[in-house]
């Protein structure tokens, strides 16, 4: 039988271990080429810098899935497949339907209210679940509108999905709220605090060479990390509603800010651009429809499982 | 079957009712979901699919690190040449070229007056508009963004037209995909034409219950809660559908142990040659970078 979303954690099924150590070893191969030919172009201080953020992005996802993929909420079984083809399928529509609603004009990002779906799956049935229907779900959802392919944009879509599925490690759904804030908030405030201490943080575009001074813009961070309290105080009578939202959240931070940044050197925006640009429109609308939407899901879902007697 | 064997049938066609006008969710947004794939027996579609997403992918990363318009007039070469190949009709993709086109043409000019400009080049200026002034390094720095585009929305258009659906799983299988993830990855290309007919009978039931989709009123909370007697519905009813075929699938048996595919794809000497075309283009595309050639190109310079 099936099992609503909280017992599931400890009655889970027995299923197939994924194996994504050959996807790591892809990324961490593609990661060595561009970091590779970054090192030949000038101004070595920030290809460095670049290499540096691909090799510990790299080897912060592998030591996530050794210390989670033991855990059976990454077990993939015969209900993870179903629900993996079915978030992809519904993202991929759901999103082609409001891709033509483009809300940036260095890139095709725009509003998307299915946001909402890879976090709902990655919290009901796992990061591998939540993962797949992000990344494969934006690969439907860009092919159906005929935008392309963007594996960074795709990759990013993942991560959302992948975030907001950590938090059914945890058994006390408060302990799962209060981790994600610490996290979130603590690295926004400390990123927003180095910057706003930095008297000028000039970047160059790798591809045009123009330089922008970003400590202006120090306080972006700061305002995140306060609005991230204001949600996690919002919403803590109800846990089981506040802990796919803060995830979704820091999914989307996470997930979206990849790939952002990854747009630096593959559309060769400046760091501004790639983060006011395409980061903010992007994550910004999205965190709103996170805070919106998800809970009505989960609780359409809650009803739906115990109307149904599965 | 293999690549190059034709099928009995005229494909796997969706059964939507797509020769109606469509009532899309969002104003002016029709429903563009549309698998139209139909064997041709055009050349590419005699490749093993394998290889043509292989192909894909290297030529992808060959134009993510090159941004010197001669080099990119090439790979565009390459992806219109397989568009052409596949001979598939302006008005079959027609809806995809006006989408691919404006956000080409919206980044492209957005590009060109945001002032991104090659450091290093002569500000010789080009044209004046109004207060705006664009230089030649900027003209050329957007076409280069522009092709670009263009060359990725080419080779991605062509996937779902002239790749049989039921063939999407075991080719990722052949891609080195675990019998899980690629039948997950194939159930979602045949999830895609009924969930998009169930979304589109919701929109209908809603709407009869005077359901409308204003983004003109409310604030941004309530234009985002106006979206939900349409999101929430099918989305949970997908669920508690997806719930019965969980149980049917382990009726059957499913991931006990490994999977046979009811396809076989094999390898023929064209598709031996499109691997070795992908890995000359990515290997190229990736030493001349690391080599320091492939940077921005603007004539005149000096």
């Amino acid at each position: 039988m099936n099992q609503g979303p909280d017992s599931r954690i400890t009655k889970l099924r027995p299923g197939g271990r994924t194996k994504l150590l050959p996807v790591f070893g892809a990324i961490l191969g593609v990661a060595a080429c561009m970091a590779l030919s970054t090192l030949t172009q000038k101004h070595a201080a920030f290809n460095i810098a670049a290499w540096a953020a691909w090799g510990i992005g790299a080897v912060a996802a592998i030591v996530i899935y050794a210390a989670a993929s033991a855990h059976s909420a990454c077990r993939v079984g015969t209900r993870e497949v179903v629900m993996m083809a079915i978030g992809a399928a519904l993202y991929g529509i759901l999103a082609s339907s409001t891709n033509w609603m483009t809300i940036s004009g260095v890139s095709p990002v725009s509003l998307r209210p299915a946001i909402a779906i890879p976090v709902l799956f990655g919290s009901l049935f796992g990061p591998v679940v939540g993962f797949f229907t992000g990344a494969v779900g934006n690969i439907l959802g860009d092919f159906i509108s005929g935008i392309g392919v963007y594996p960074a944009w795709d990759l990013g879509n993942g991560l959302v999905g992948l975030v907001a599925g950590l938090s059914i490690i945890y058994v006390n759904r408060s302990r799962a709220i209060n981790v994600a804030t610490a996290i979130a908030v603590l690295t926004a405030a400390a990123a927003g605090a180095w910057m706003a201490l930095q008297s000028r943080l000039v970047f160059e575009n790798p591809i045009t060479g123009h330089t922008v001074n970003h400590h202006p813009f120090w306080w972006v961070l700061t305002l995140g990390a306060a609005v991230l309290i204001a949600v996690r105080l919002g919403f803590r009578r109800k846990p089981e509603l506040l802990s796919p939202v803060i995830w979704g959240v820091l999914g989307v931070i996470i997930g979206l800010g990849f790939a952002s940044v990854a747009d630096i050197w593959i559309n060769g925006f400046t760091p501004v651009v790639a983060l006011v640009g395409e980061f903010a429109p992007s994550a910004g609308p999205d965190v709103l429809m996170i805070i919106v939407l998800v809970p009505l899901l989960y609780s359409a879902y809650q009803n739906a499982v115990a109307r149904s007697g599965r | 079957m293999g690549g190059g064997r034709k099928h009995s049938d005229v494909g796997i066609r969706n059964r939507l009712p797509f020769n109606a006008p469509q009532s899309g969710p969002f104003p002016g947004a029709p429903l563009l979901i549309n698998w139209r794939y139909e064997d041709r027996g055009t050349l590419v579609q005699s490749l093993d699919p394998r290889a043509r997403i292989l192909l894909m992918l290297c030529m992808l990363g060959a134009l993510v690190q090159v941004w010197d318009l001669r080099w990119l007039a090439g790979l565009f070469a390459l992806a219109a040449a397989q568009y052409a190949l596949a001979r598939l009709s302006f008005r079959e993709t027609a809806r995809f070229w006006i989408f691919a086109g404006f956000i080409a043409i919206a980044l492209t000019v957005f590009t060109a007056l945001s002032g991104q400009s090659p450091a290093g080049y002569p500000a010789r200026s080009w044209i004046h508009l109004g207060p705006v002034t664009l230089t030649w390094a900027q003209l050329w720095y957007a076409l280069s963004q522009l092709i670009r585009i263009l060359a990725i929305s080419l080779l991605a258009i062509v996937i779902p037209f002239t790749i049989n659906p039921s063939l999407y799983g075991v080719t990722f299988r052949g891609l080195g995909m675990s019998d899980k993830m690629a039948f997950a990855m194939d159930l979602s290309f045949r999830f895609v034409p009924s969930l998009a007919s169930e979304f589109a009978g919701a929109m209908d039931a809603q709407k009869a219950r005077g359901f409308e989709l204003d983004f003109g009123r409310g604030s941004p909370v309530k234009k985002i809660r106006r979206m939900a007697p349409l999101i929430v519905p099918v989305t949970i009813n997908a669920i508690v559908g997806a719930e019965e075929m969980v149980d049917a699938m382990e009726l059957r048996g499913f991931g006990t142990g490994p999977r046979t595919w009811y396809s076989e794809l094999t390898w023929r000497r064209r598709d031996c040659i499109v691997l070795l075309v992908s890995a000359v283009l990515f290997l190229g595309a990736t030493g001349a970078h690391i080599a320091g050639i492939t940077g921005l190109w603007v004539p005149g310079r000096g």
